[in-house]
């Protein structure tokens, strides 16, 4: 074994490393690009259409050659014109819709967008306003038909209703007097019958006077309940228009602070 | 749901329909009711009328009613036949009475029940139109 620090042409031909590690071939960096020597690529082709099968390099036939010398055009070439046409419809679109998007960003994103925040503020507390009183006149007027309805048509149907007692006559009264009978017992009948009558005349026109104060309790609640409901109405339309107010000056507020 | 007159208008119609048919019945049978209350009436009438001289007769085949002689007992018959009749022919006019007035007072019921419900249907109105306003206030608000 040689010393350490020997040539190492002088060292013994033992196992070499190349011999155990095979150098791997090297790779070199190359670029690529599109061919510039005017070499006649190979023409685009359907899946499934080969019409170079089994043509060497020098009898490729391109699909333009075909077609073009026929006049004929290629099935897919309307296809892919429109395509090409709604592809740079979308791009024009995109464009415009980007170079929108620019301006409105602008419009919040500059200092002097607050004059145009402050007017959209306006505009929507103007328009807040102007629903508020479409809202309110609308309420208004359906409460207001209800009350004259109900004003012109008070519900107290039993009103003046009563039953009346008929009176009760003694029939044979001059049949009696003819054959010299007395008609008092008779009459104590009369005064009896008609007191009956009367009780359950009485009795009738107490339910019917129950009756009737009950259709007028109905008709004043209801009158209440009308009442009631318009002021619930005004009173939600206010705070509408409160949280909406509300909602518009937080929104301006948020993008004077983001302006800033 | 949106206000919608017409629907409001349906319901007013069936309402209305409701309360002609079921009111037409009602008075076409308390018609035939009370005209054959009246047909008993008279007809009791008619009965005690054509009673009464058969009463005298009575009285007078036994001899207790003569022109000369009007004794305790057909003079306690006829009052008792004469107070008999206005009992009977009073509870007939009562029980008359007071059919004529229930018919009367279903009569008001039924209208009671149909402006009852014209006015529960105004107030429908009145509160739809309401929610509706808001509604819109809503919508002019981008909801």
């Amino acid at each position: 074994m040689a010393a350490r620090g020997a040539d190492a042409s002088e060292r013994s031909t033992g196992i070499r490393r190349s011999s155990i590690y095979p150098e791997k071939p090297k790779v070199v960096a190359s670029t690529t690009g599109p061919s510039t020597t005017g070499a006649v690529q190979p023409p685009m082709q359907k899946p499934g259409f080969n019409v170079n099968a089994g043509l060497s390099n020098q009898q490729n036939i391109r699909a333009s050659d075909v077609y073009g010398a026929n006049n004929y055009t290629t099935p897919w070439a309307d296809a892919e014109a429109k395509a090409q046409a709604i592809a740079d419809a979308a791009l024009a679109q995109q464009s415009a819709f980007q170079s929108s998007l620019k301006n409105v960003g602008g419009a919040g994103g500059t200092g002097n967008a607050g004059a145009n925040w402050q007017s959209m503020y306006d505009t929507a507390q103007k328009n807040l306003g102007a629903g508020y009183d479409q809202a309110k006149t609308l309420t208004d007027q359906g409460y207001a038909a209800l009350q004259t309805y109900l004003q012109n048509n008070p519900n107290n149907p039993y009103a003046g209703f009563t039953q009346q007692v008929q009176p009760v006559t003694n029939p044979m009264q001059q049949f009696l007097s003819a054959y010299g009978t007395s008609n008092d017992p008779v009459q104590a009948q009369v005064k009896a019958e008609q007191f009956a009558g009367e009780q359950g005349a009485g009795a009738f026109n107490s339910l019917v006077d129950i009756l009737s104060r009950s259709a007028q309790g109905s008709d004043a609640s209801r009158l209440a309940e009308m009442q009631m409901g318009q002021t619930m109405a005004g009173s939600g339309l206010e705070a509408m228009r409160g949280n909406y107010q509300s909602q518009n000056a937080l929104e301006l507020l948020k993008k004077r602070l983001g302006a800033k | 749901m949106a206000y919608n007159p017409a629907s409001y208008e349906a319901r007013r119609r069936g309402y209305m329909n409701d309360y002609a048919s079921t009111g037409a019945m009602n008075a076409y049978t308390q018609f035939l009711s009370q005209q054959r209350g009246q047909r008993d009436f008279a007809d009791m009438n008619k009965a005690y009328d054509k009673a009464a001289p058969q009463l005298v007769a009575s009285y007078g085949r036994r001899g207790l009613n003569s022109p000369n002689v009007g004794s305790g007992a057909f003079q306690q018959g006829l009052q008792d036949f004469a107070s008999e009749r206005v009992a009977k022919t009073a509870a007939a006019r009562q029980t008359l009475d007071t059919q004529n007035s229930m018919d009367a007072l279903q009569n008001k019921q039924l209208g009671d029940r149909y402006q009852q419900s014209l006015s529960d249907l105004e107030a429908e109105k009145a509160q739809q139109i309401a929610n509706d306003a808001q509604e819109l206030l809503k919508l002019r608000m981008g909801g």
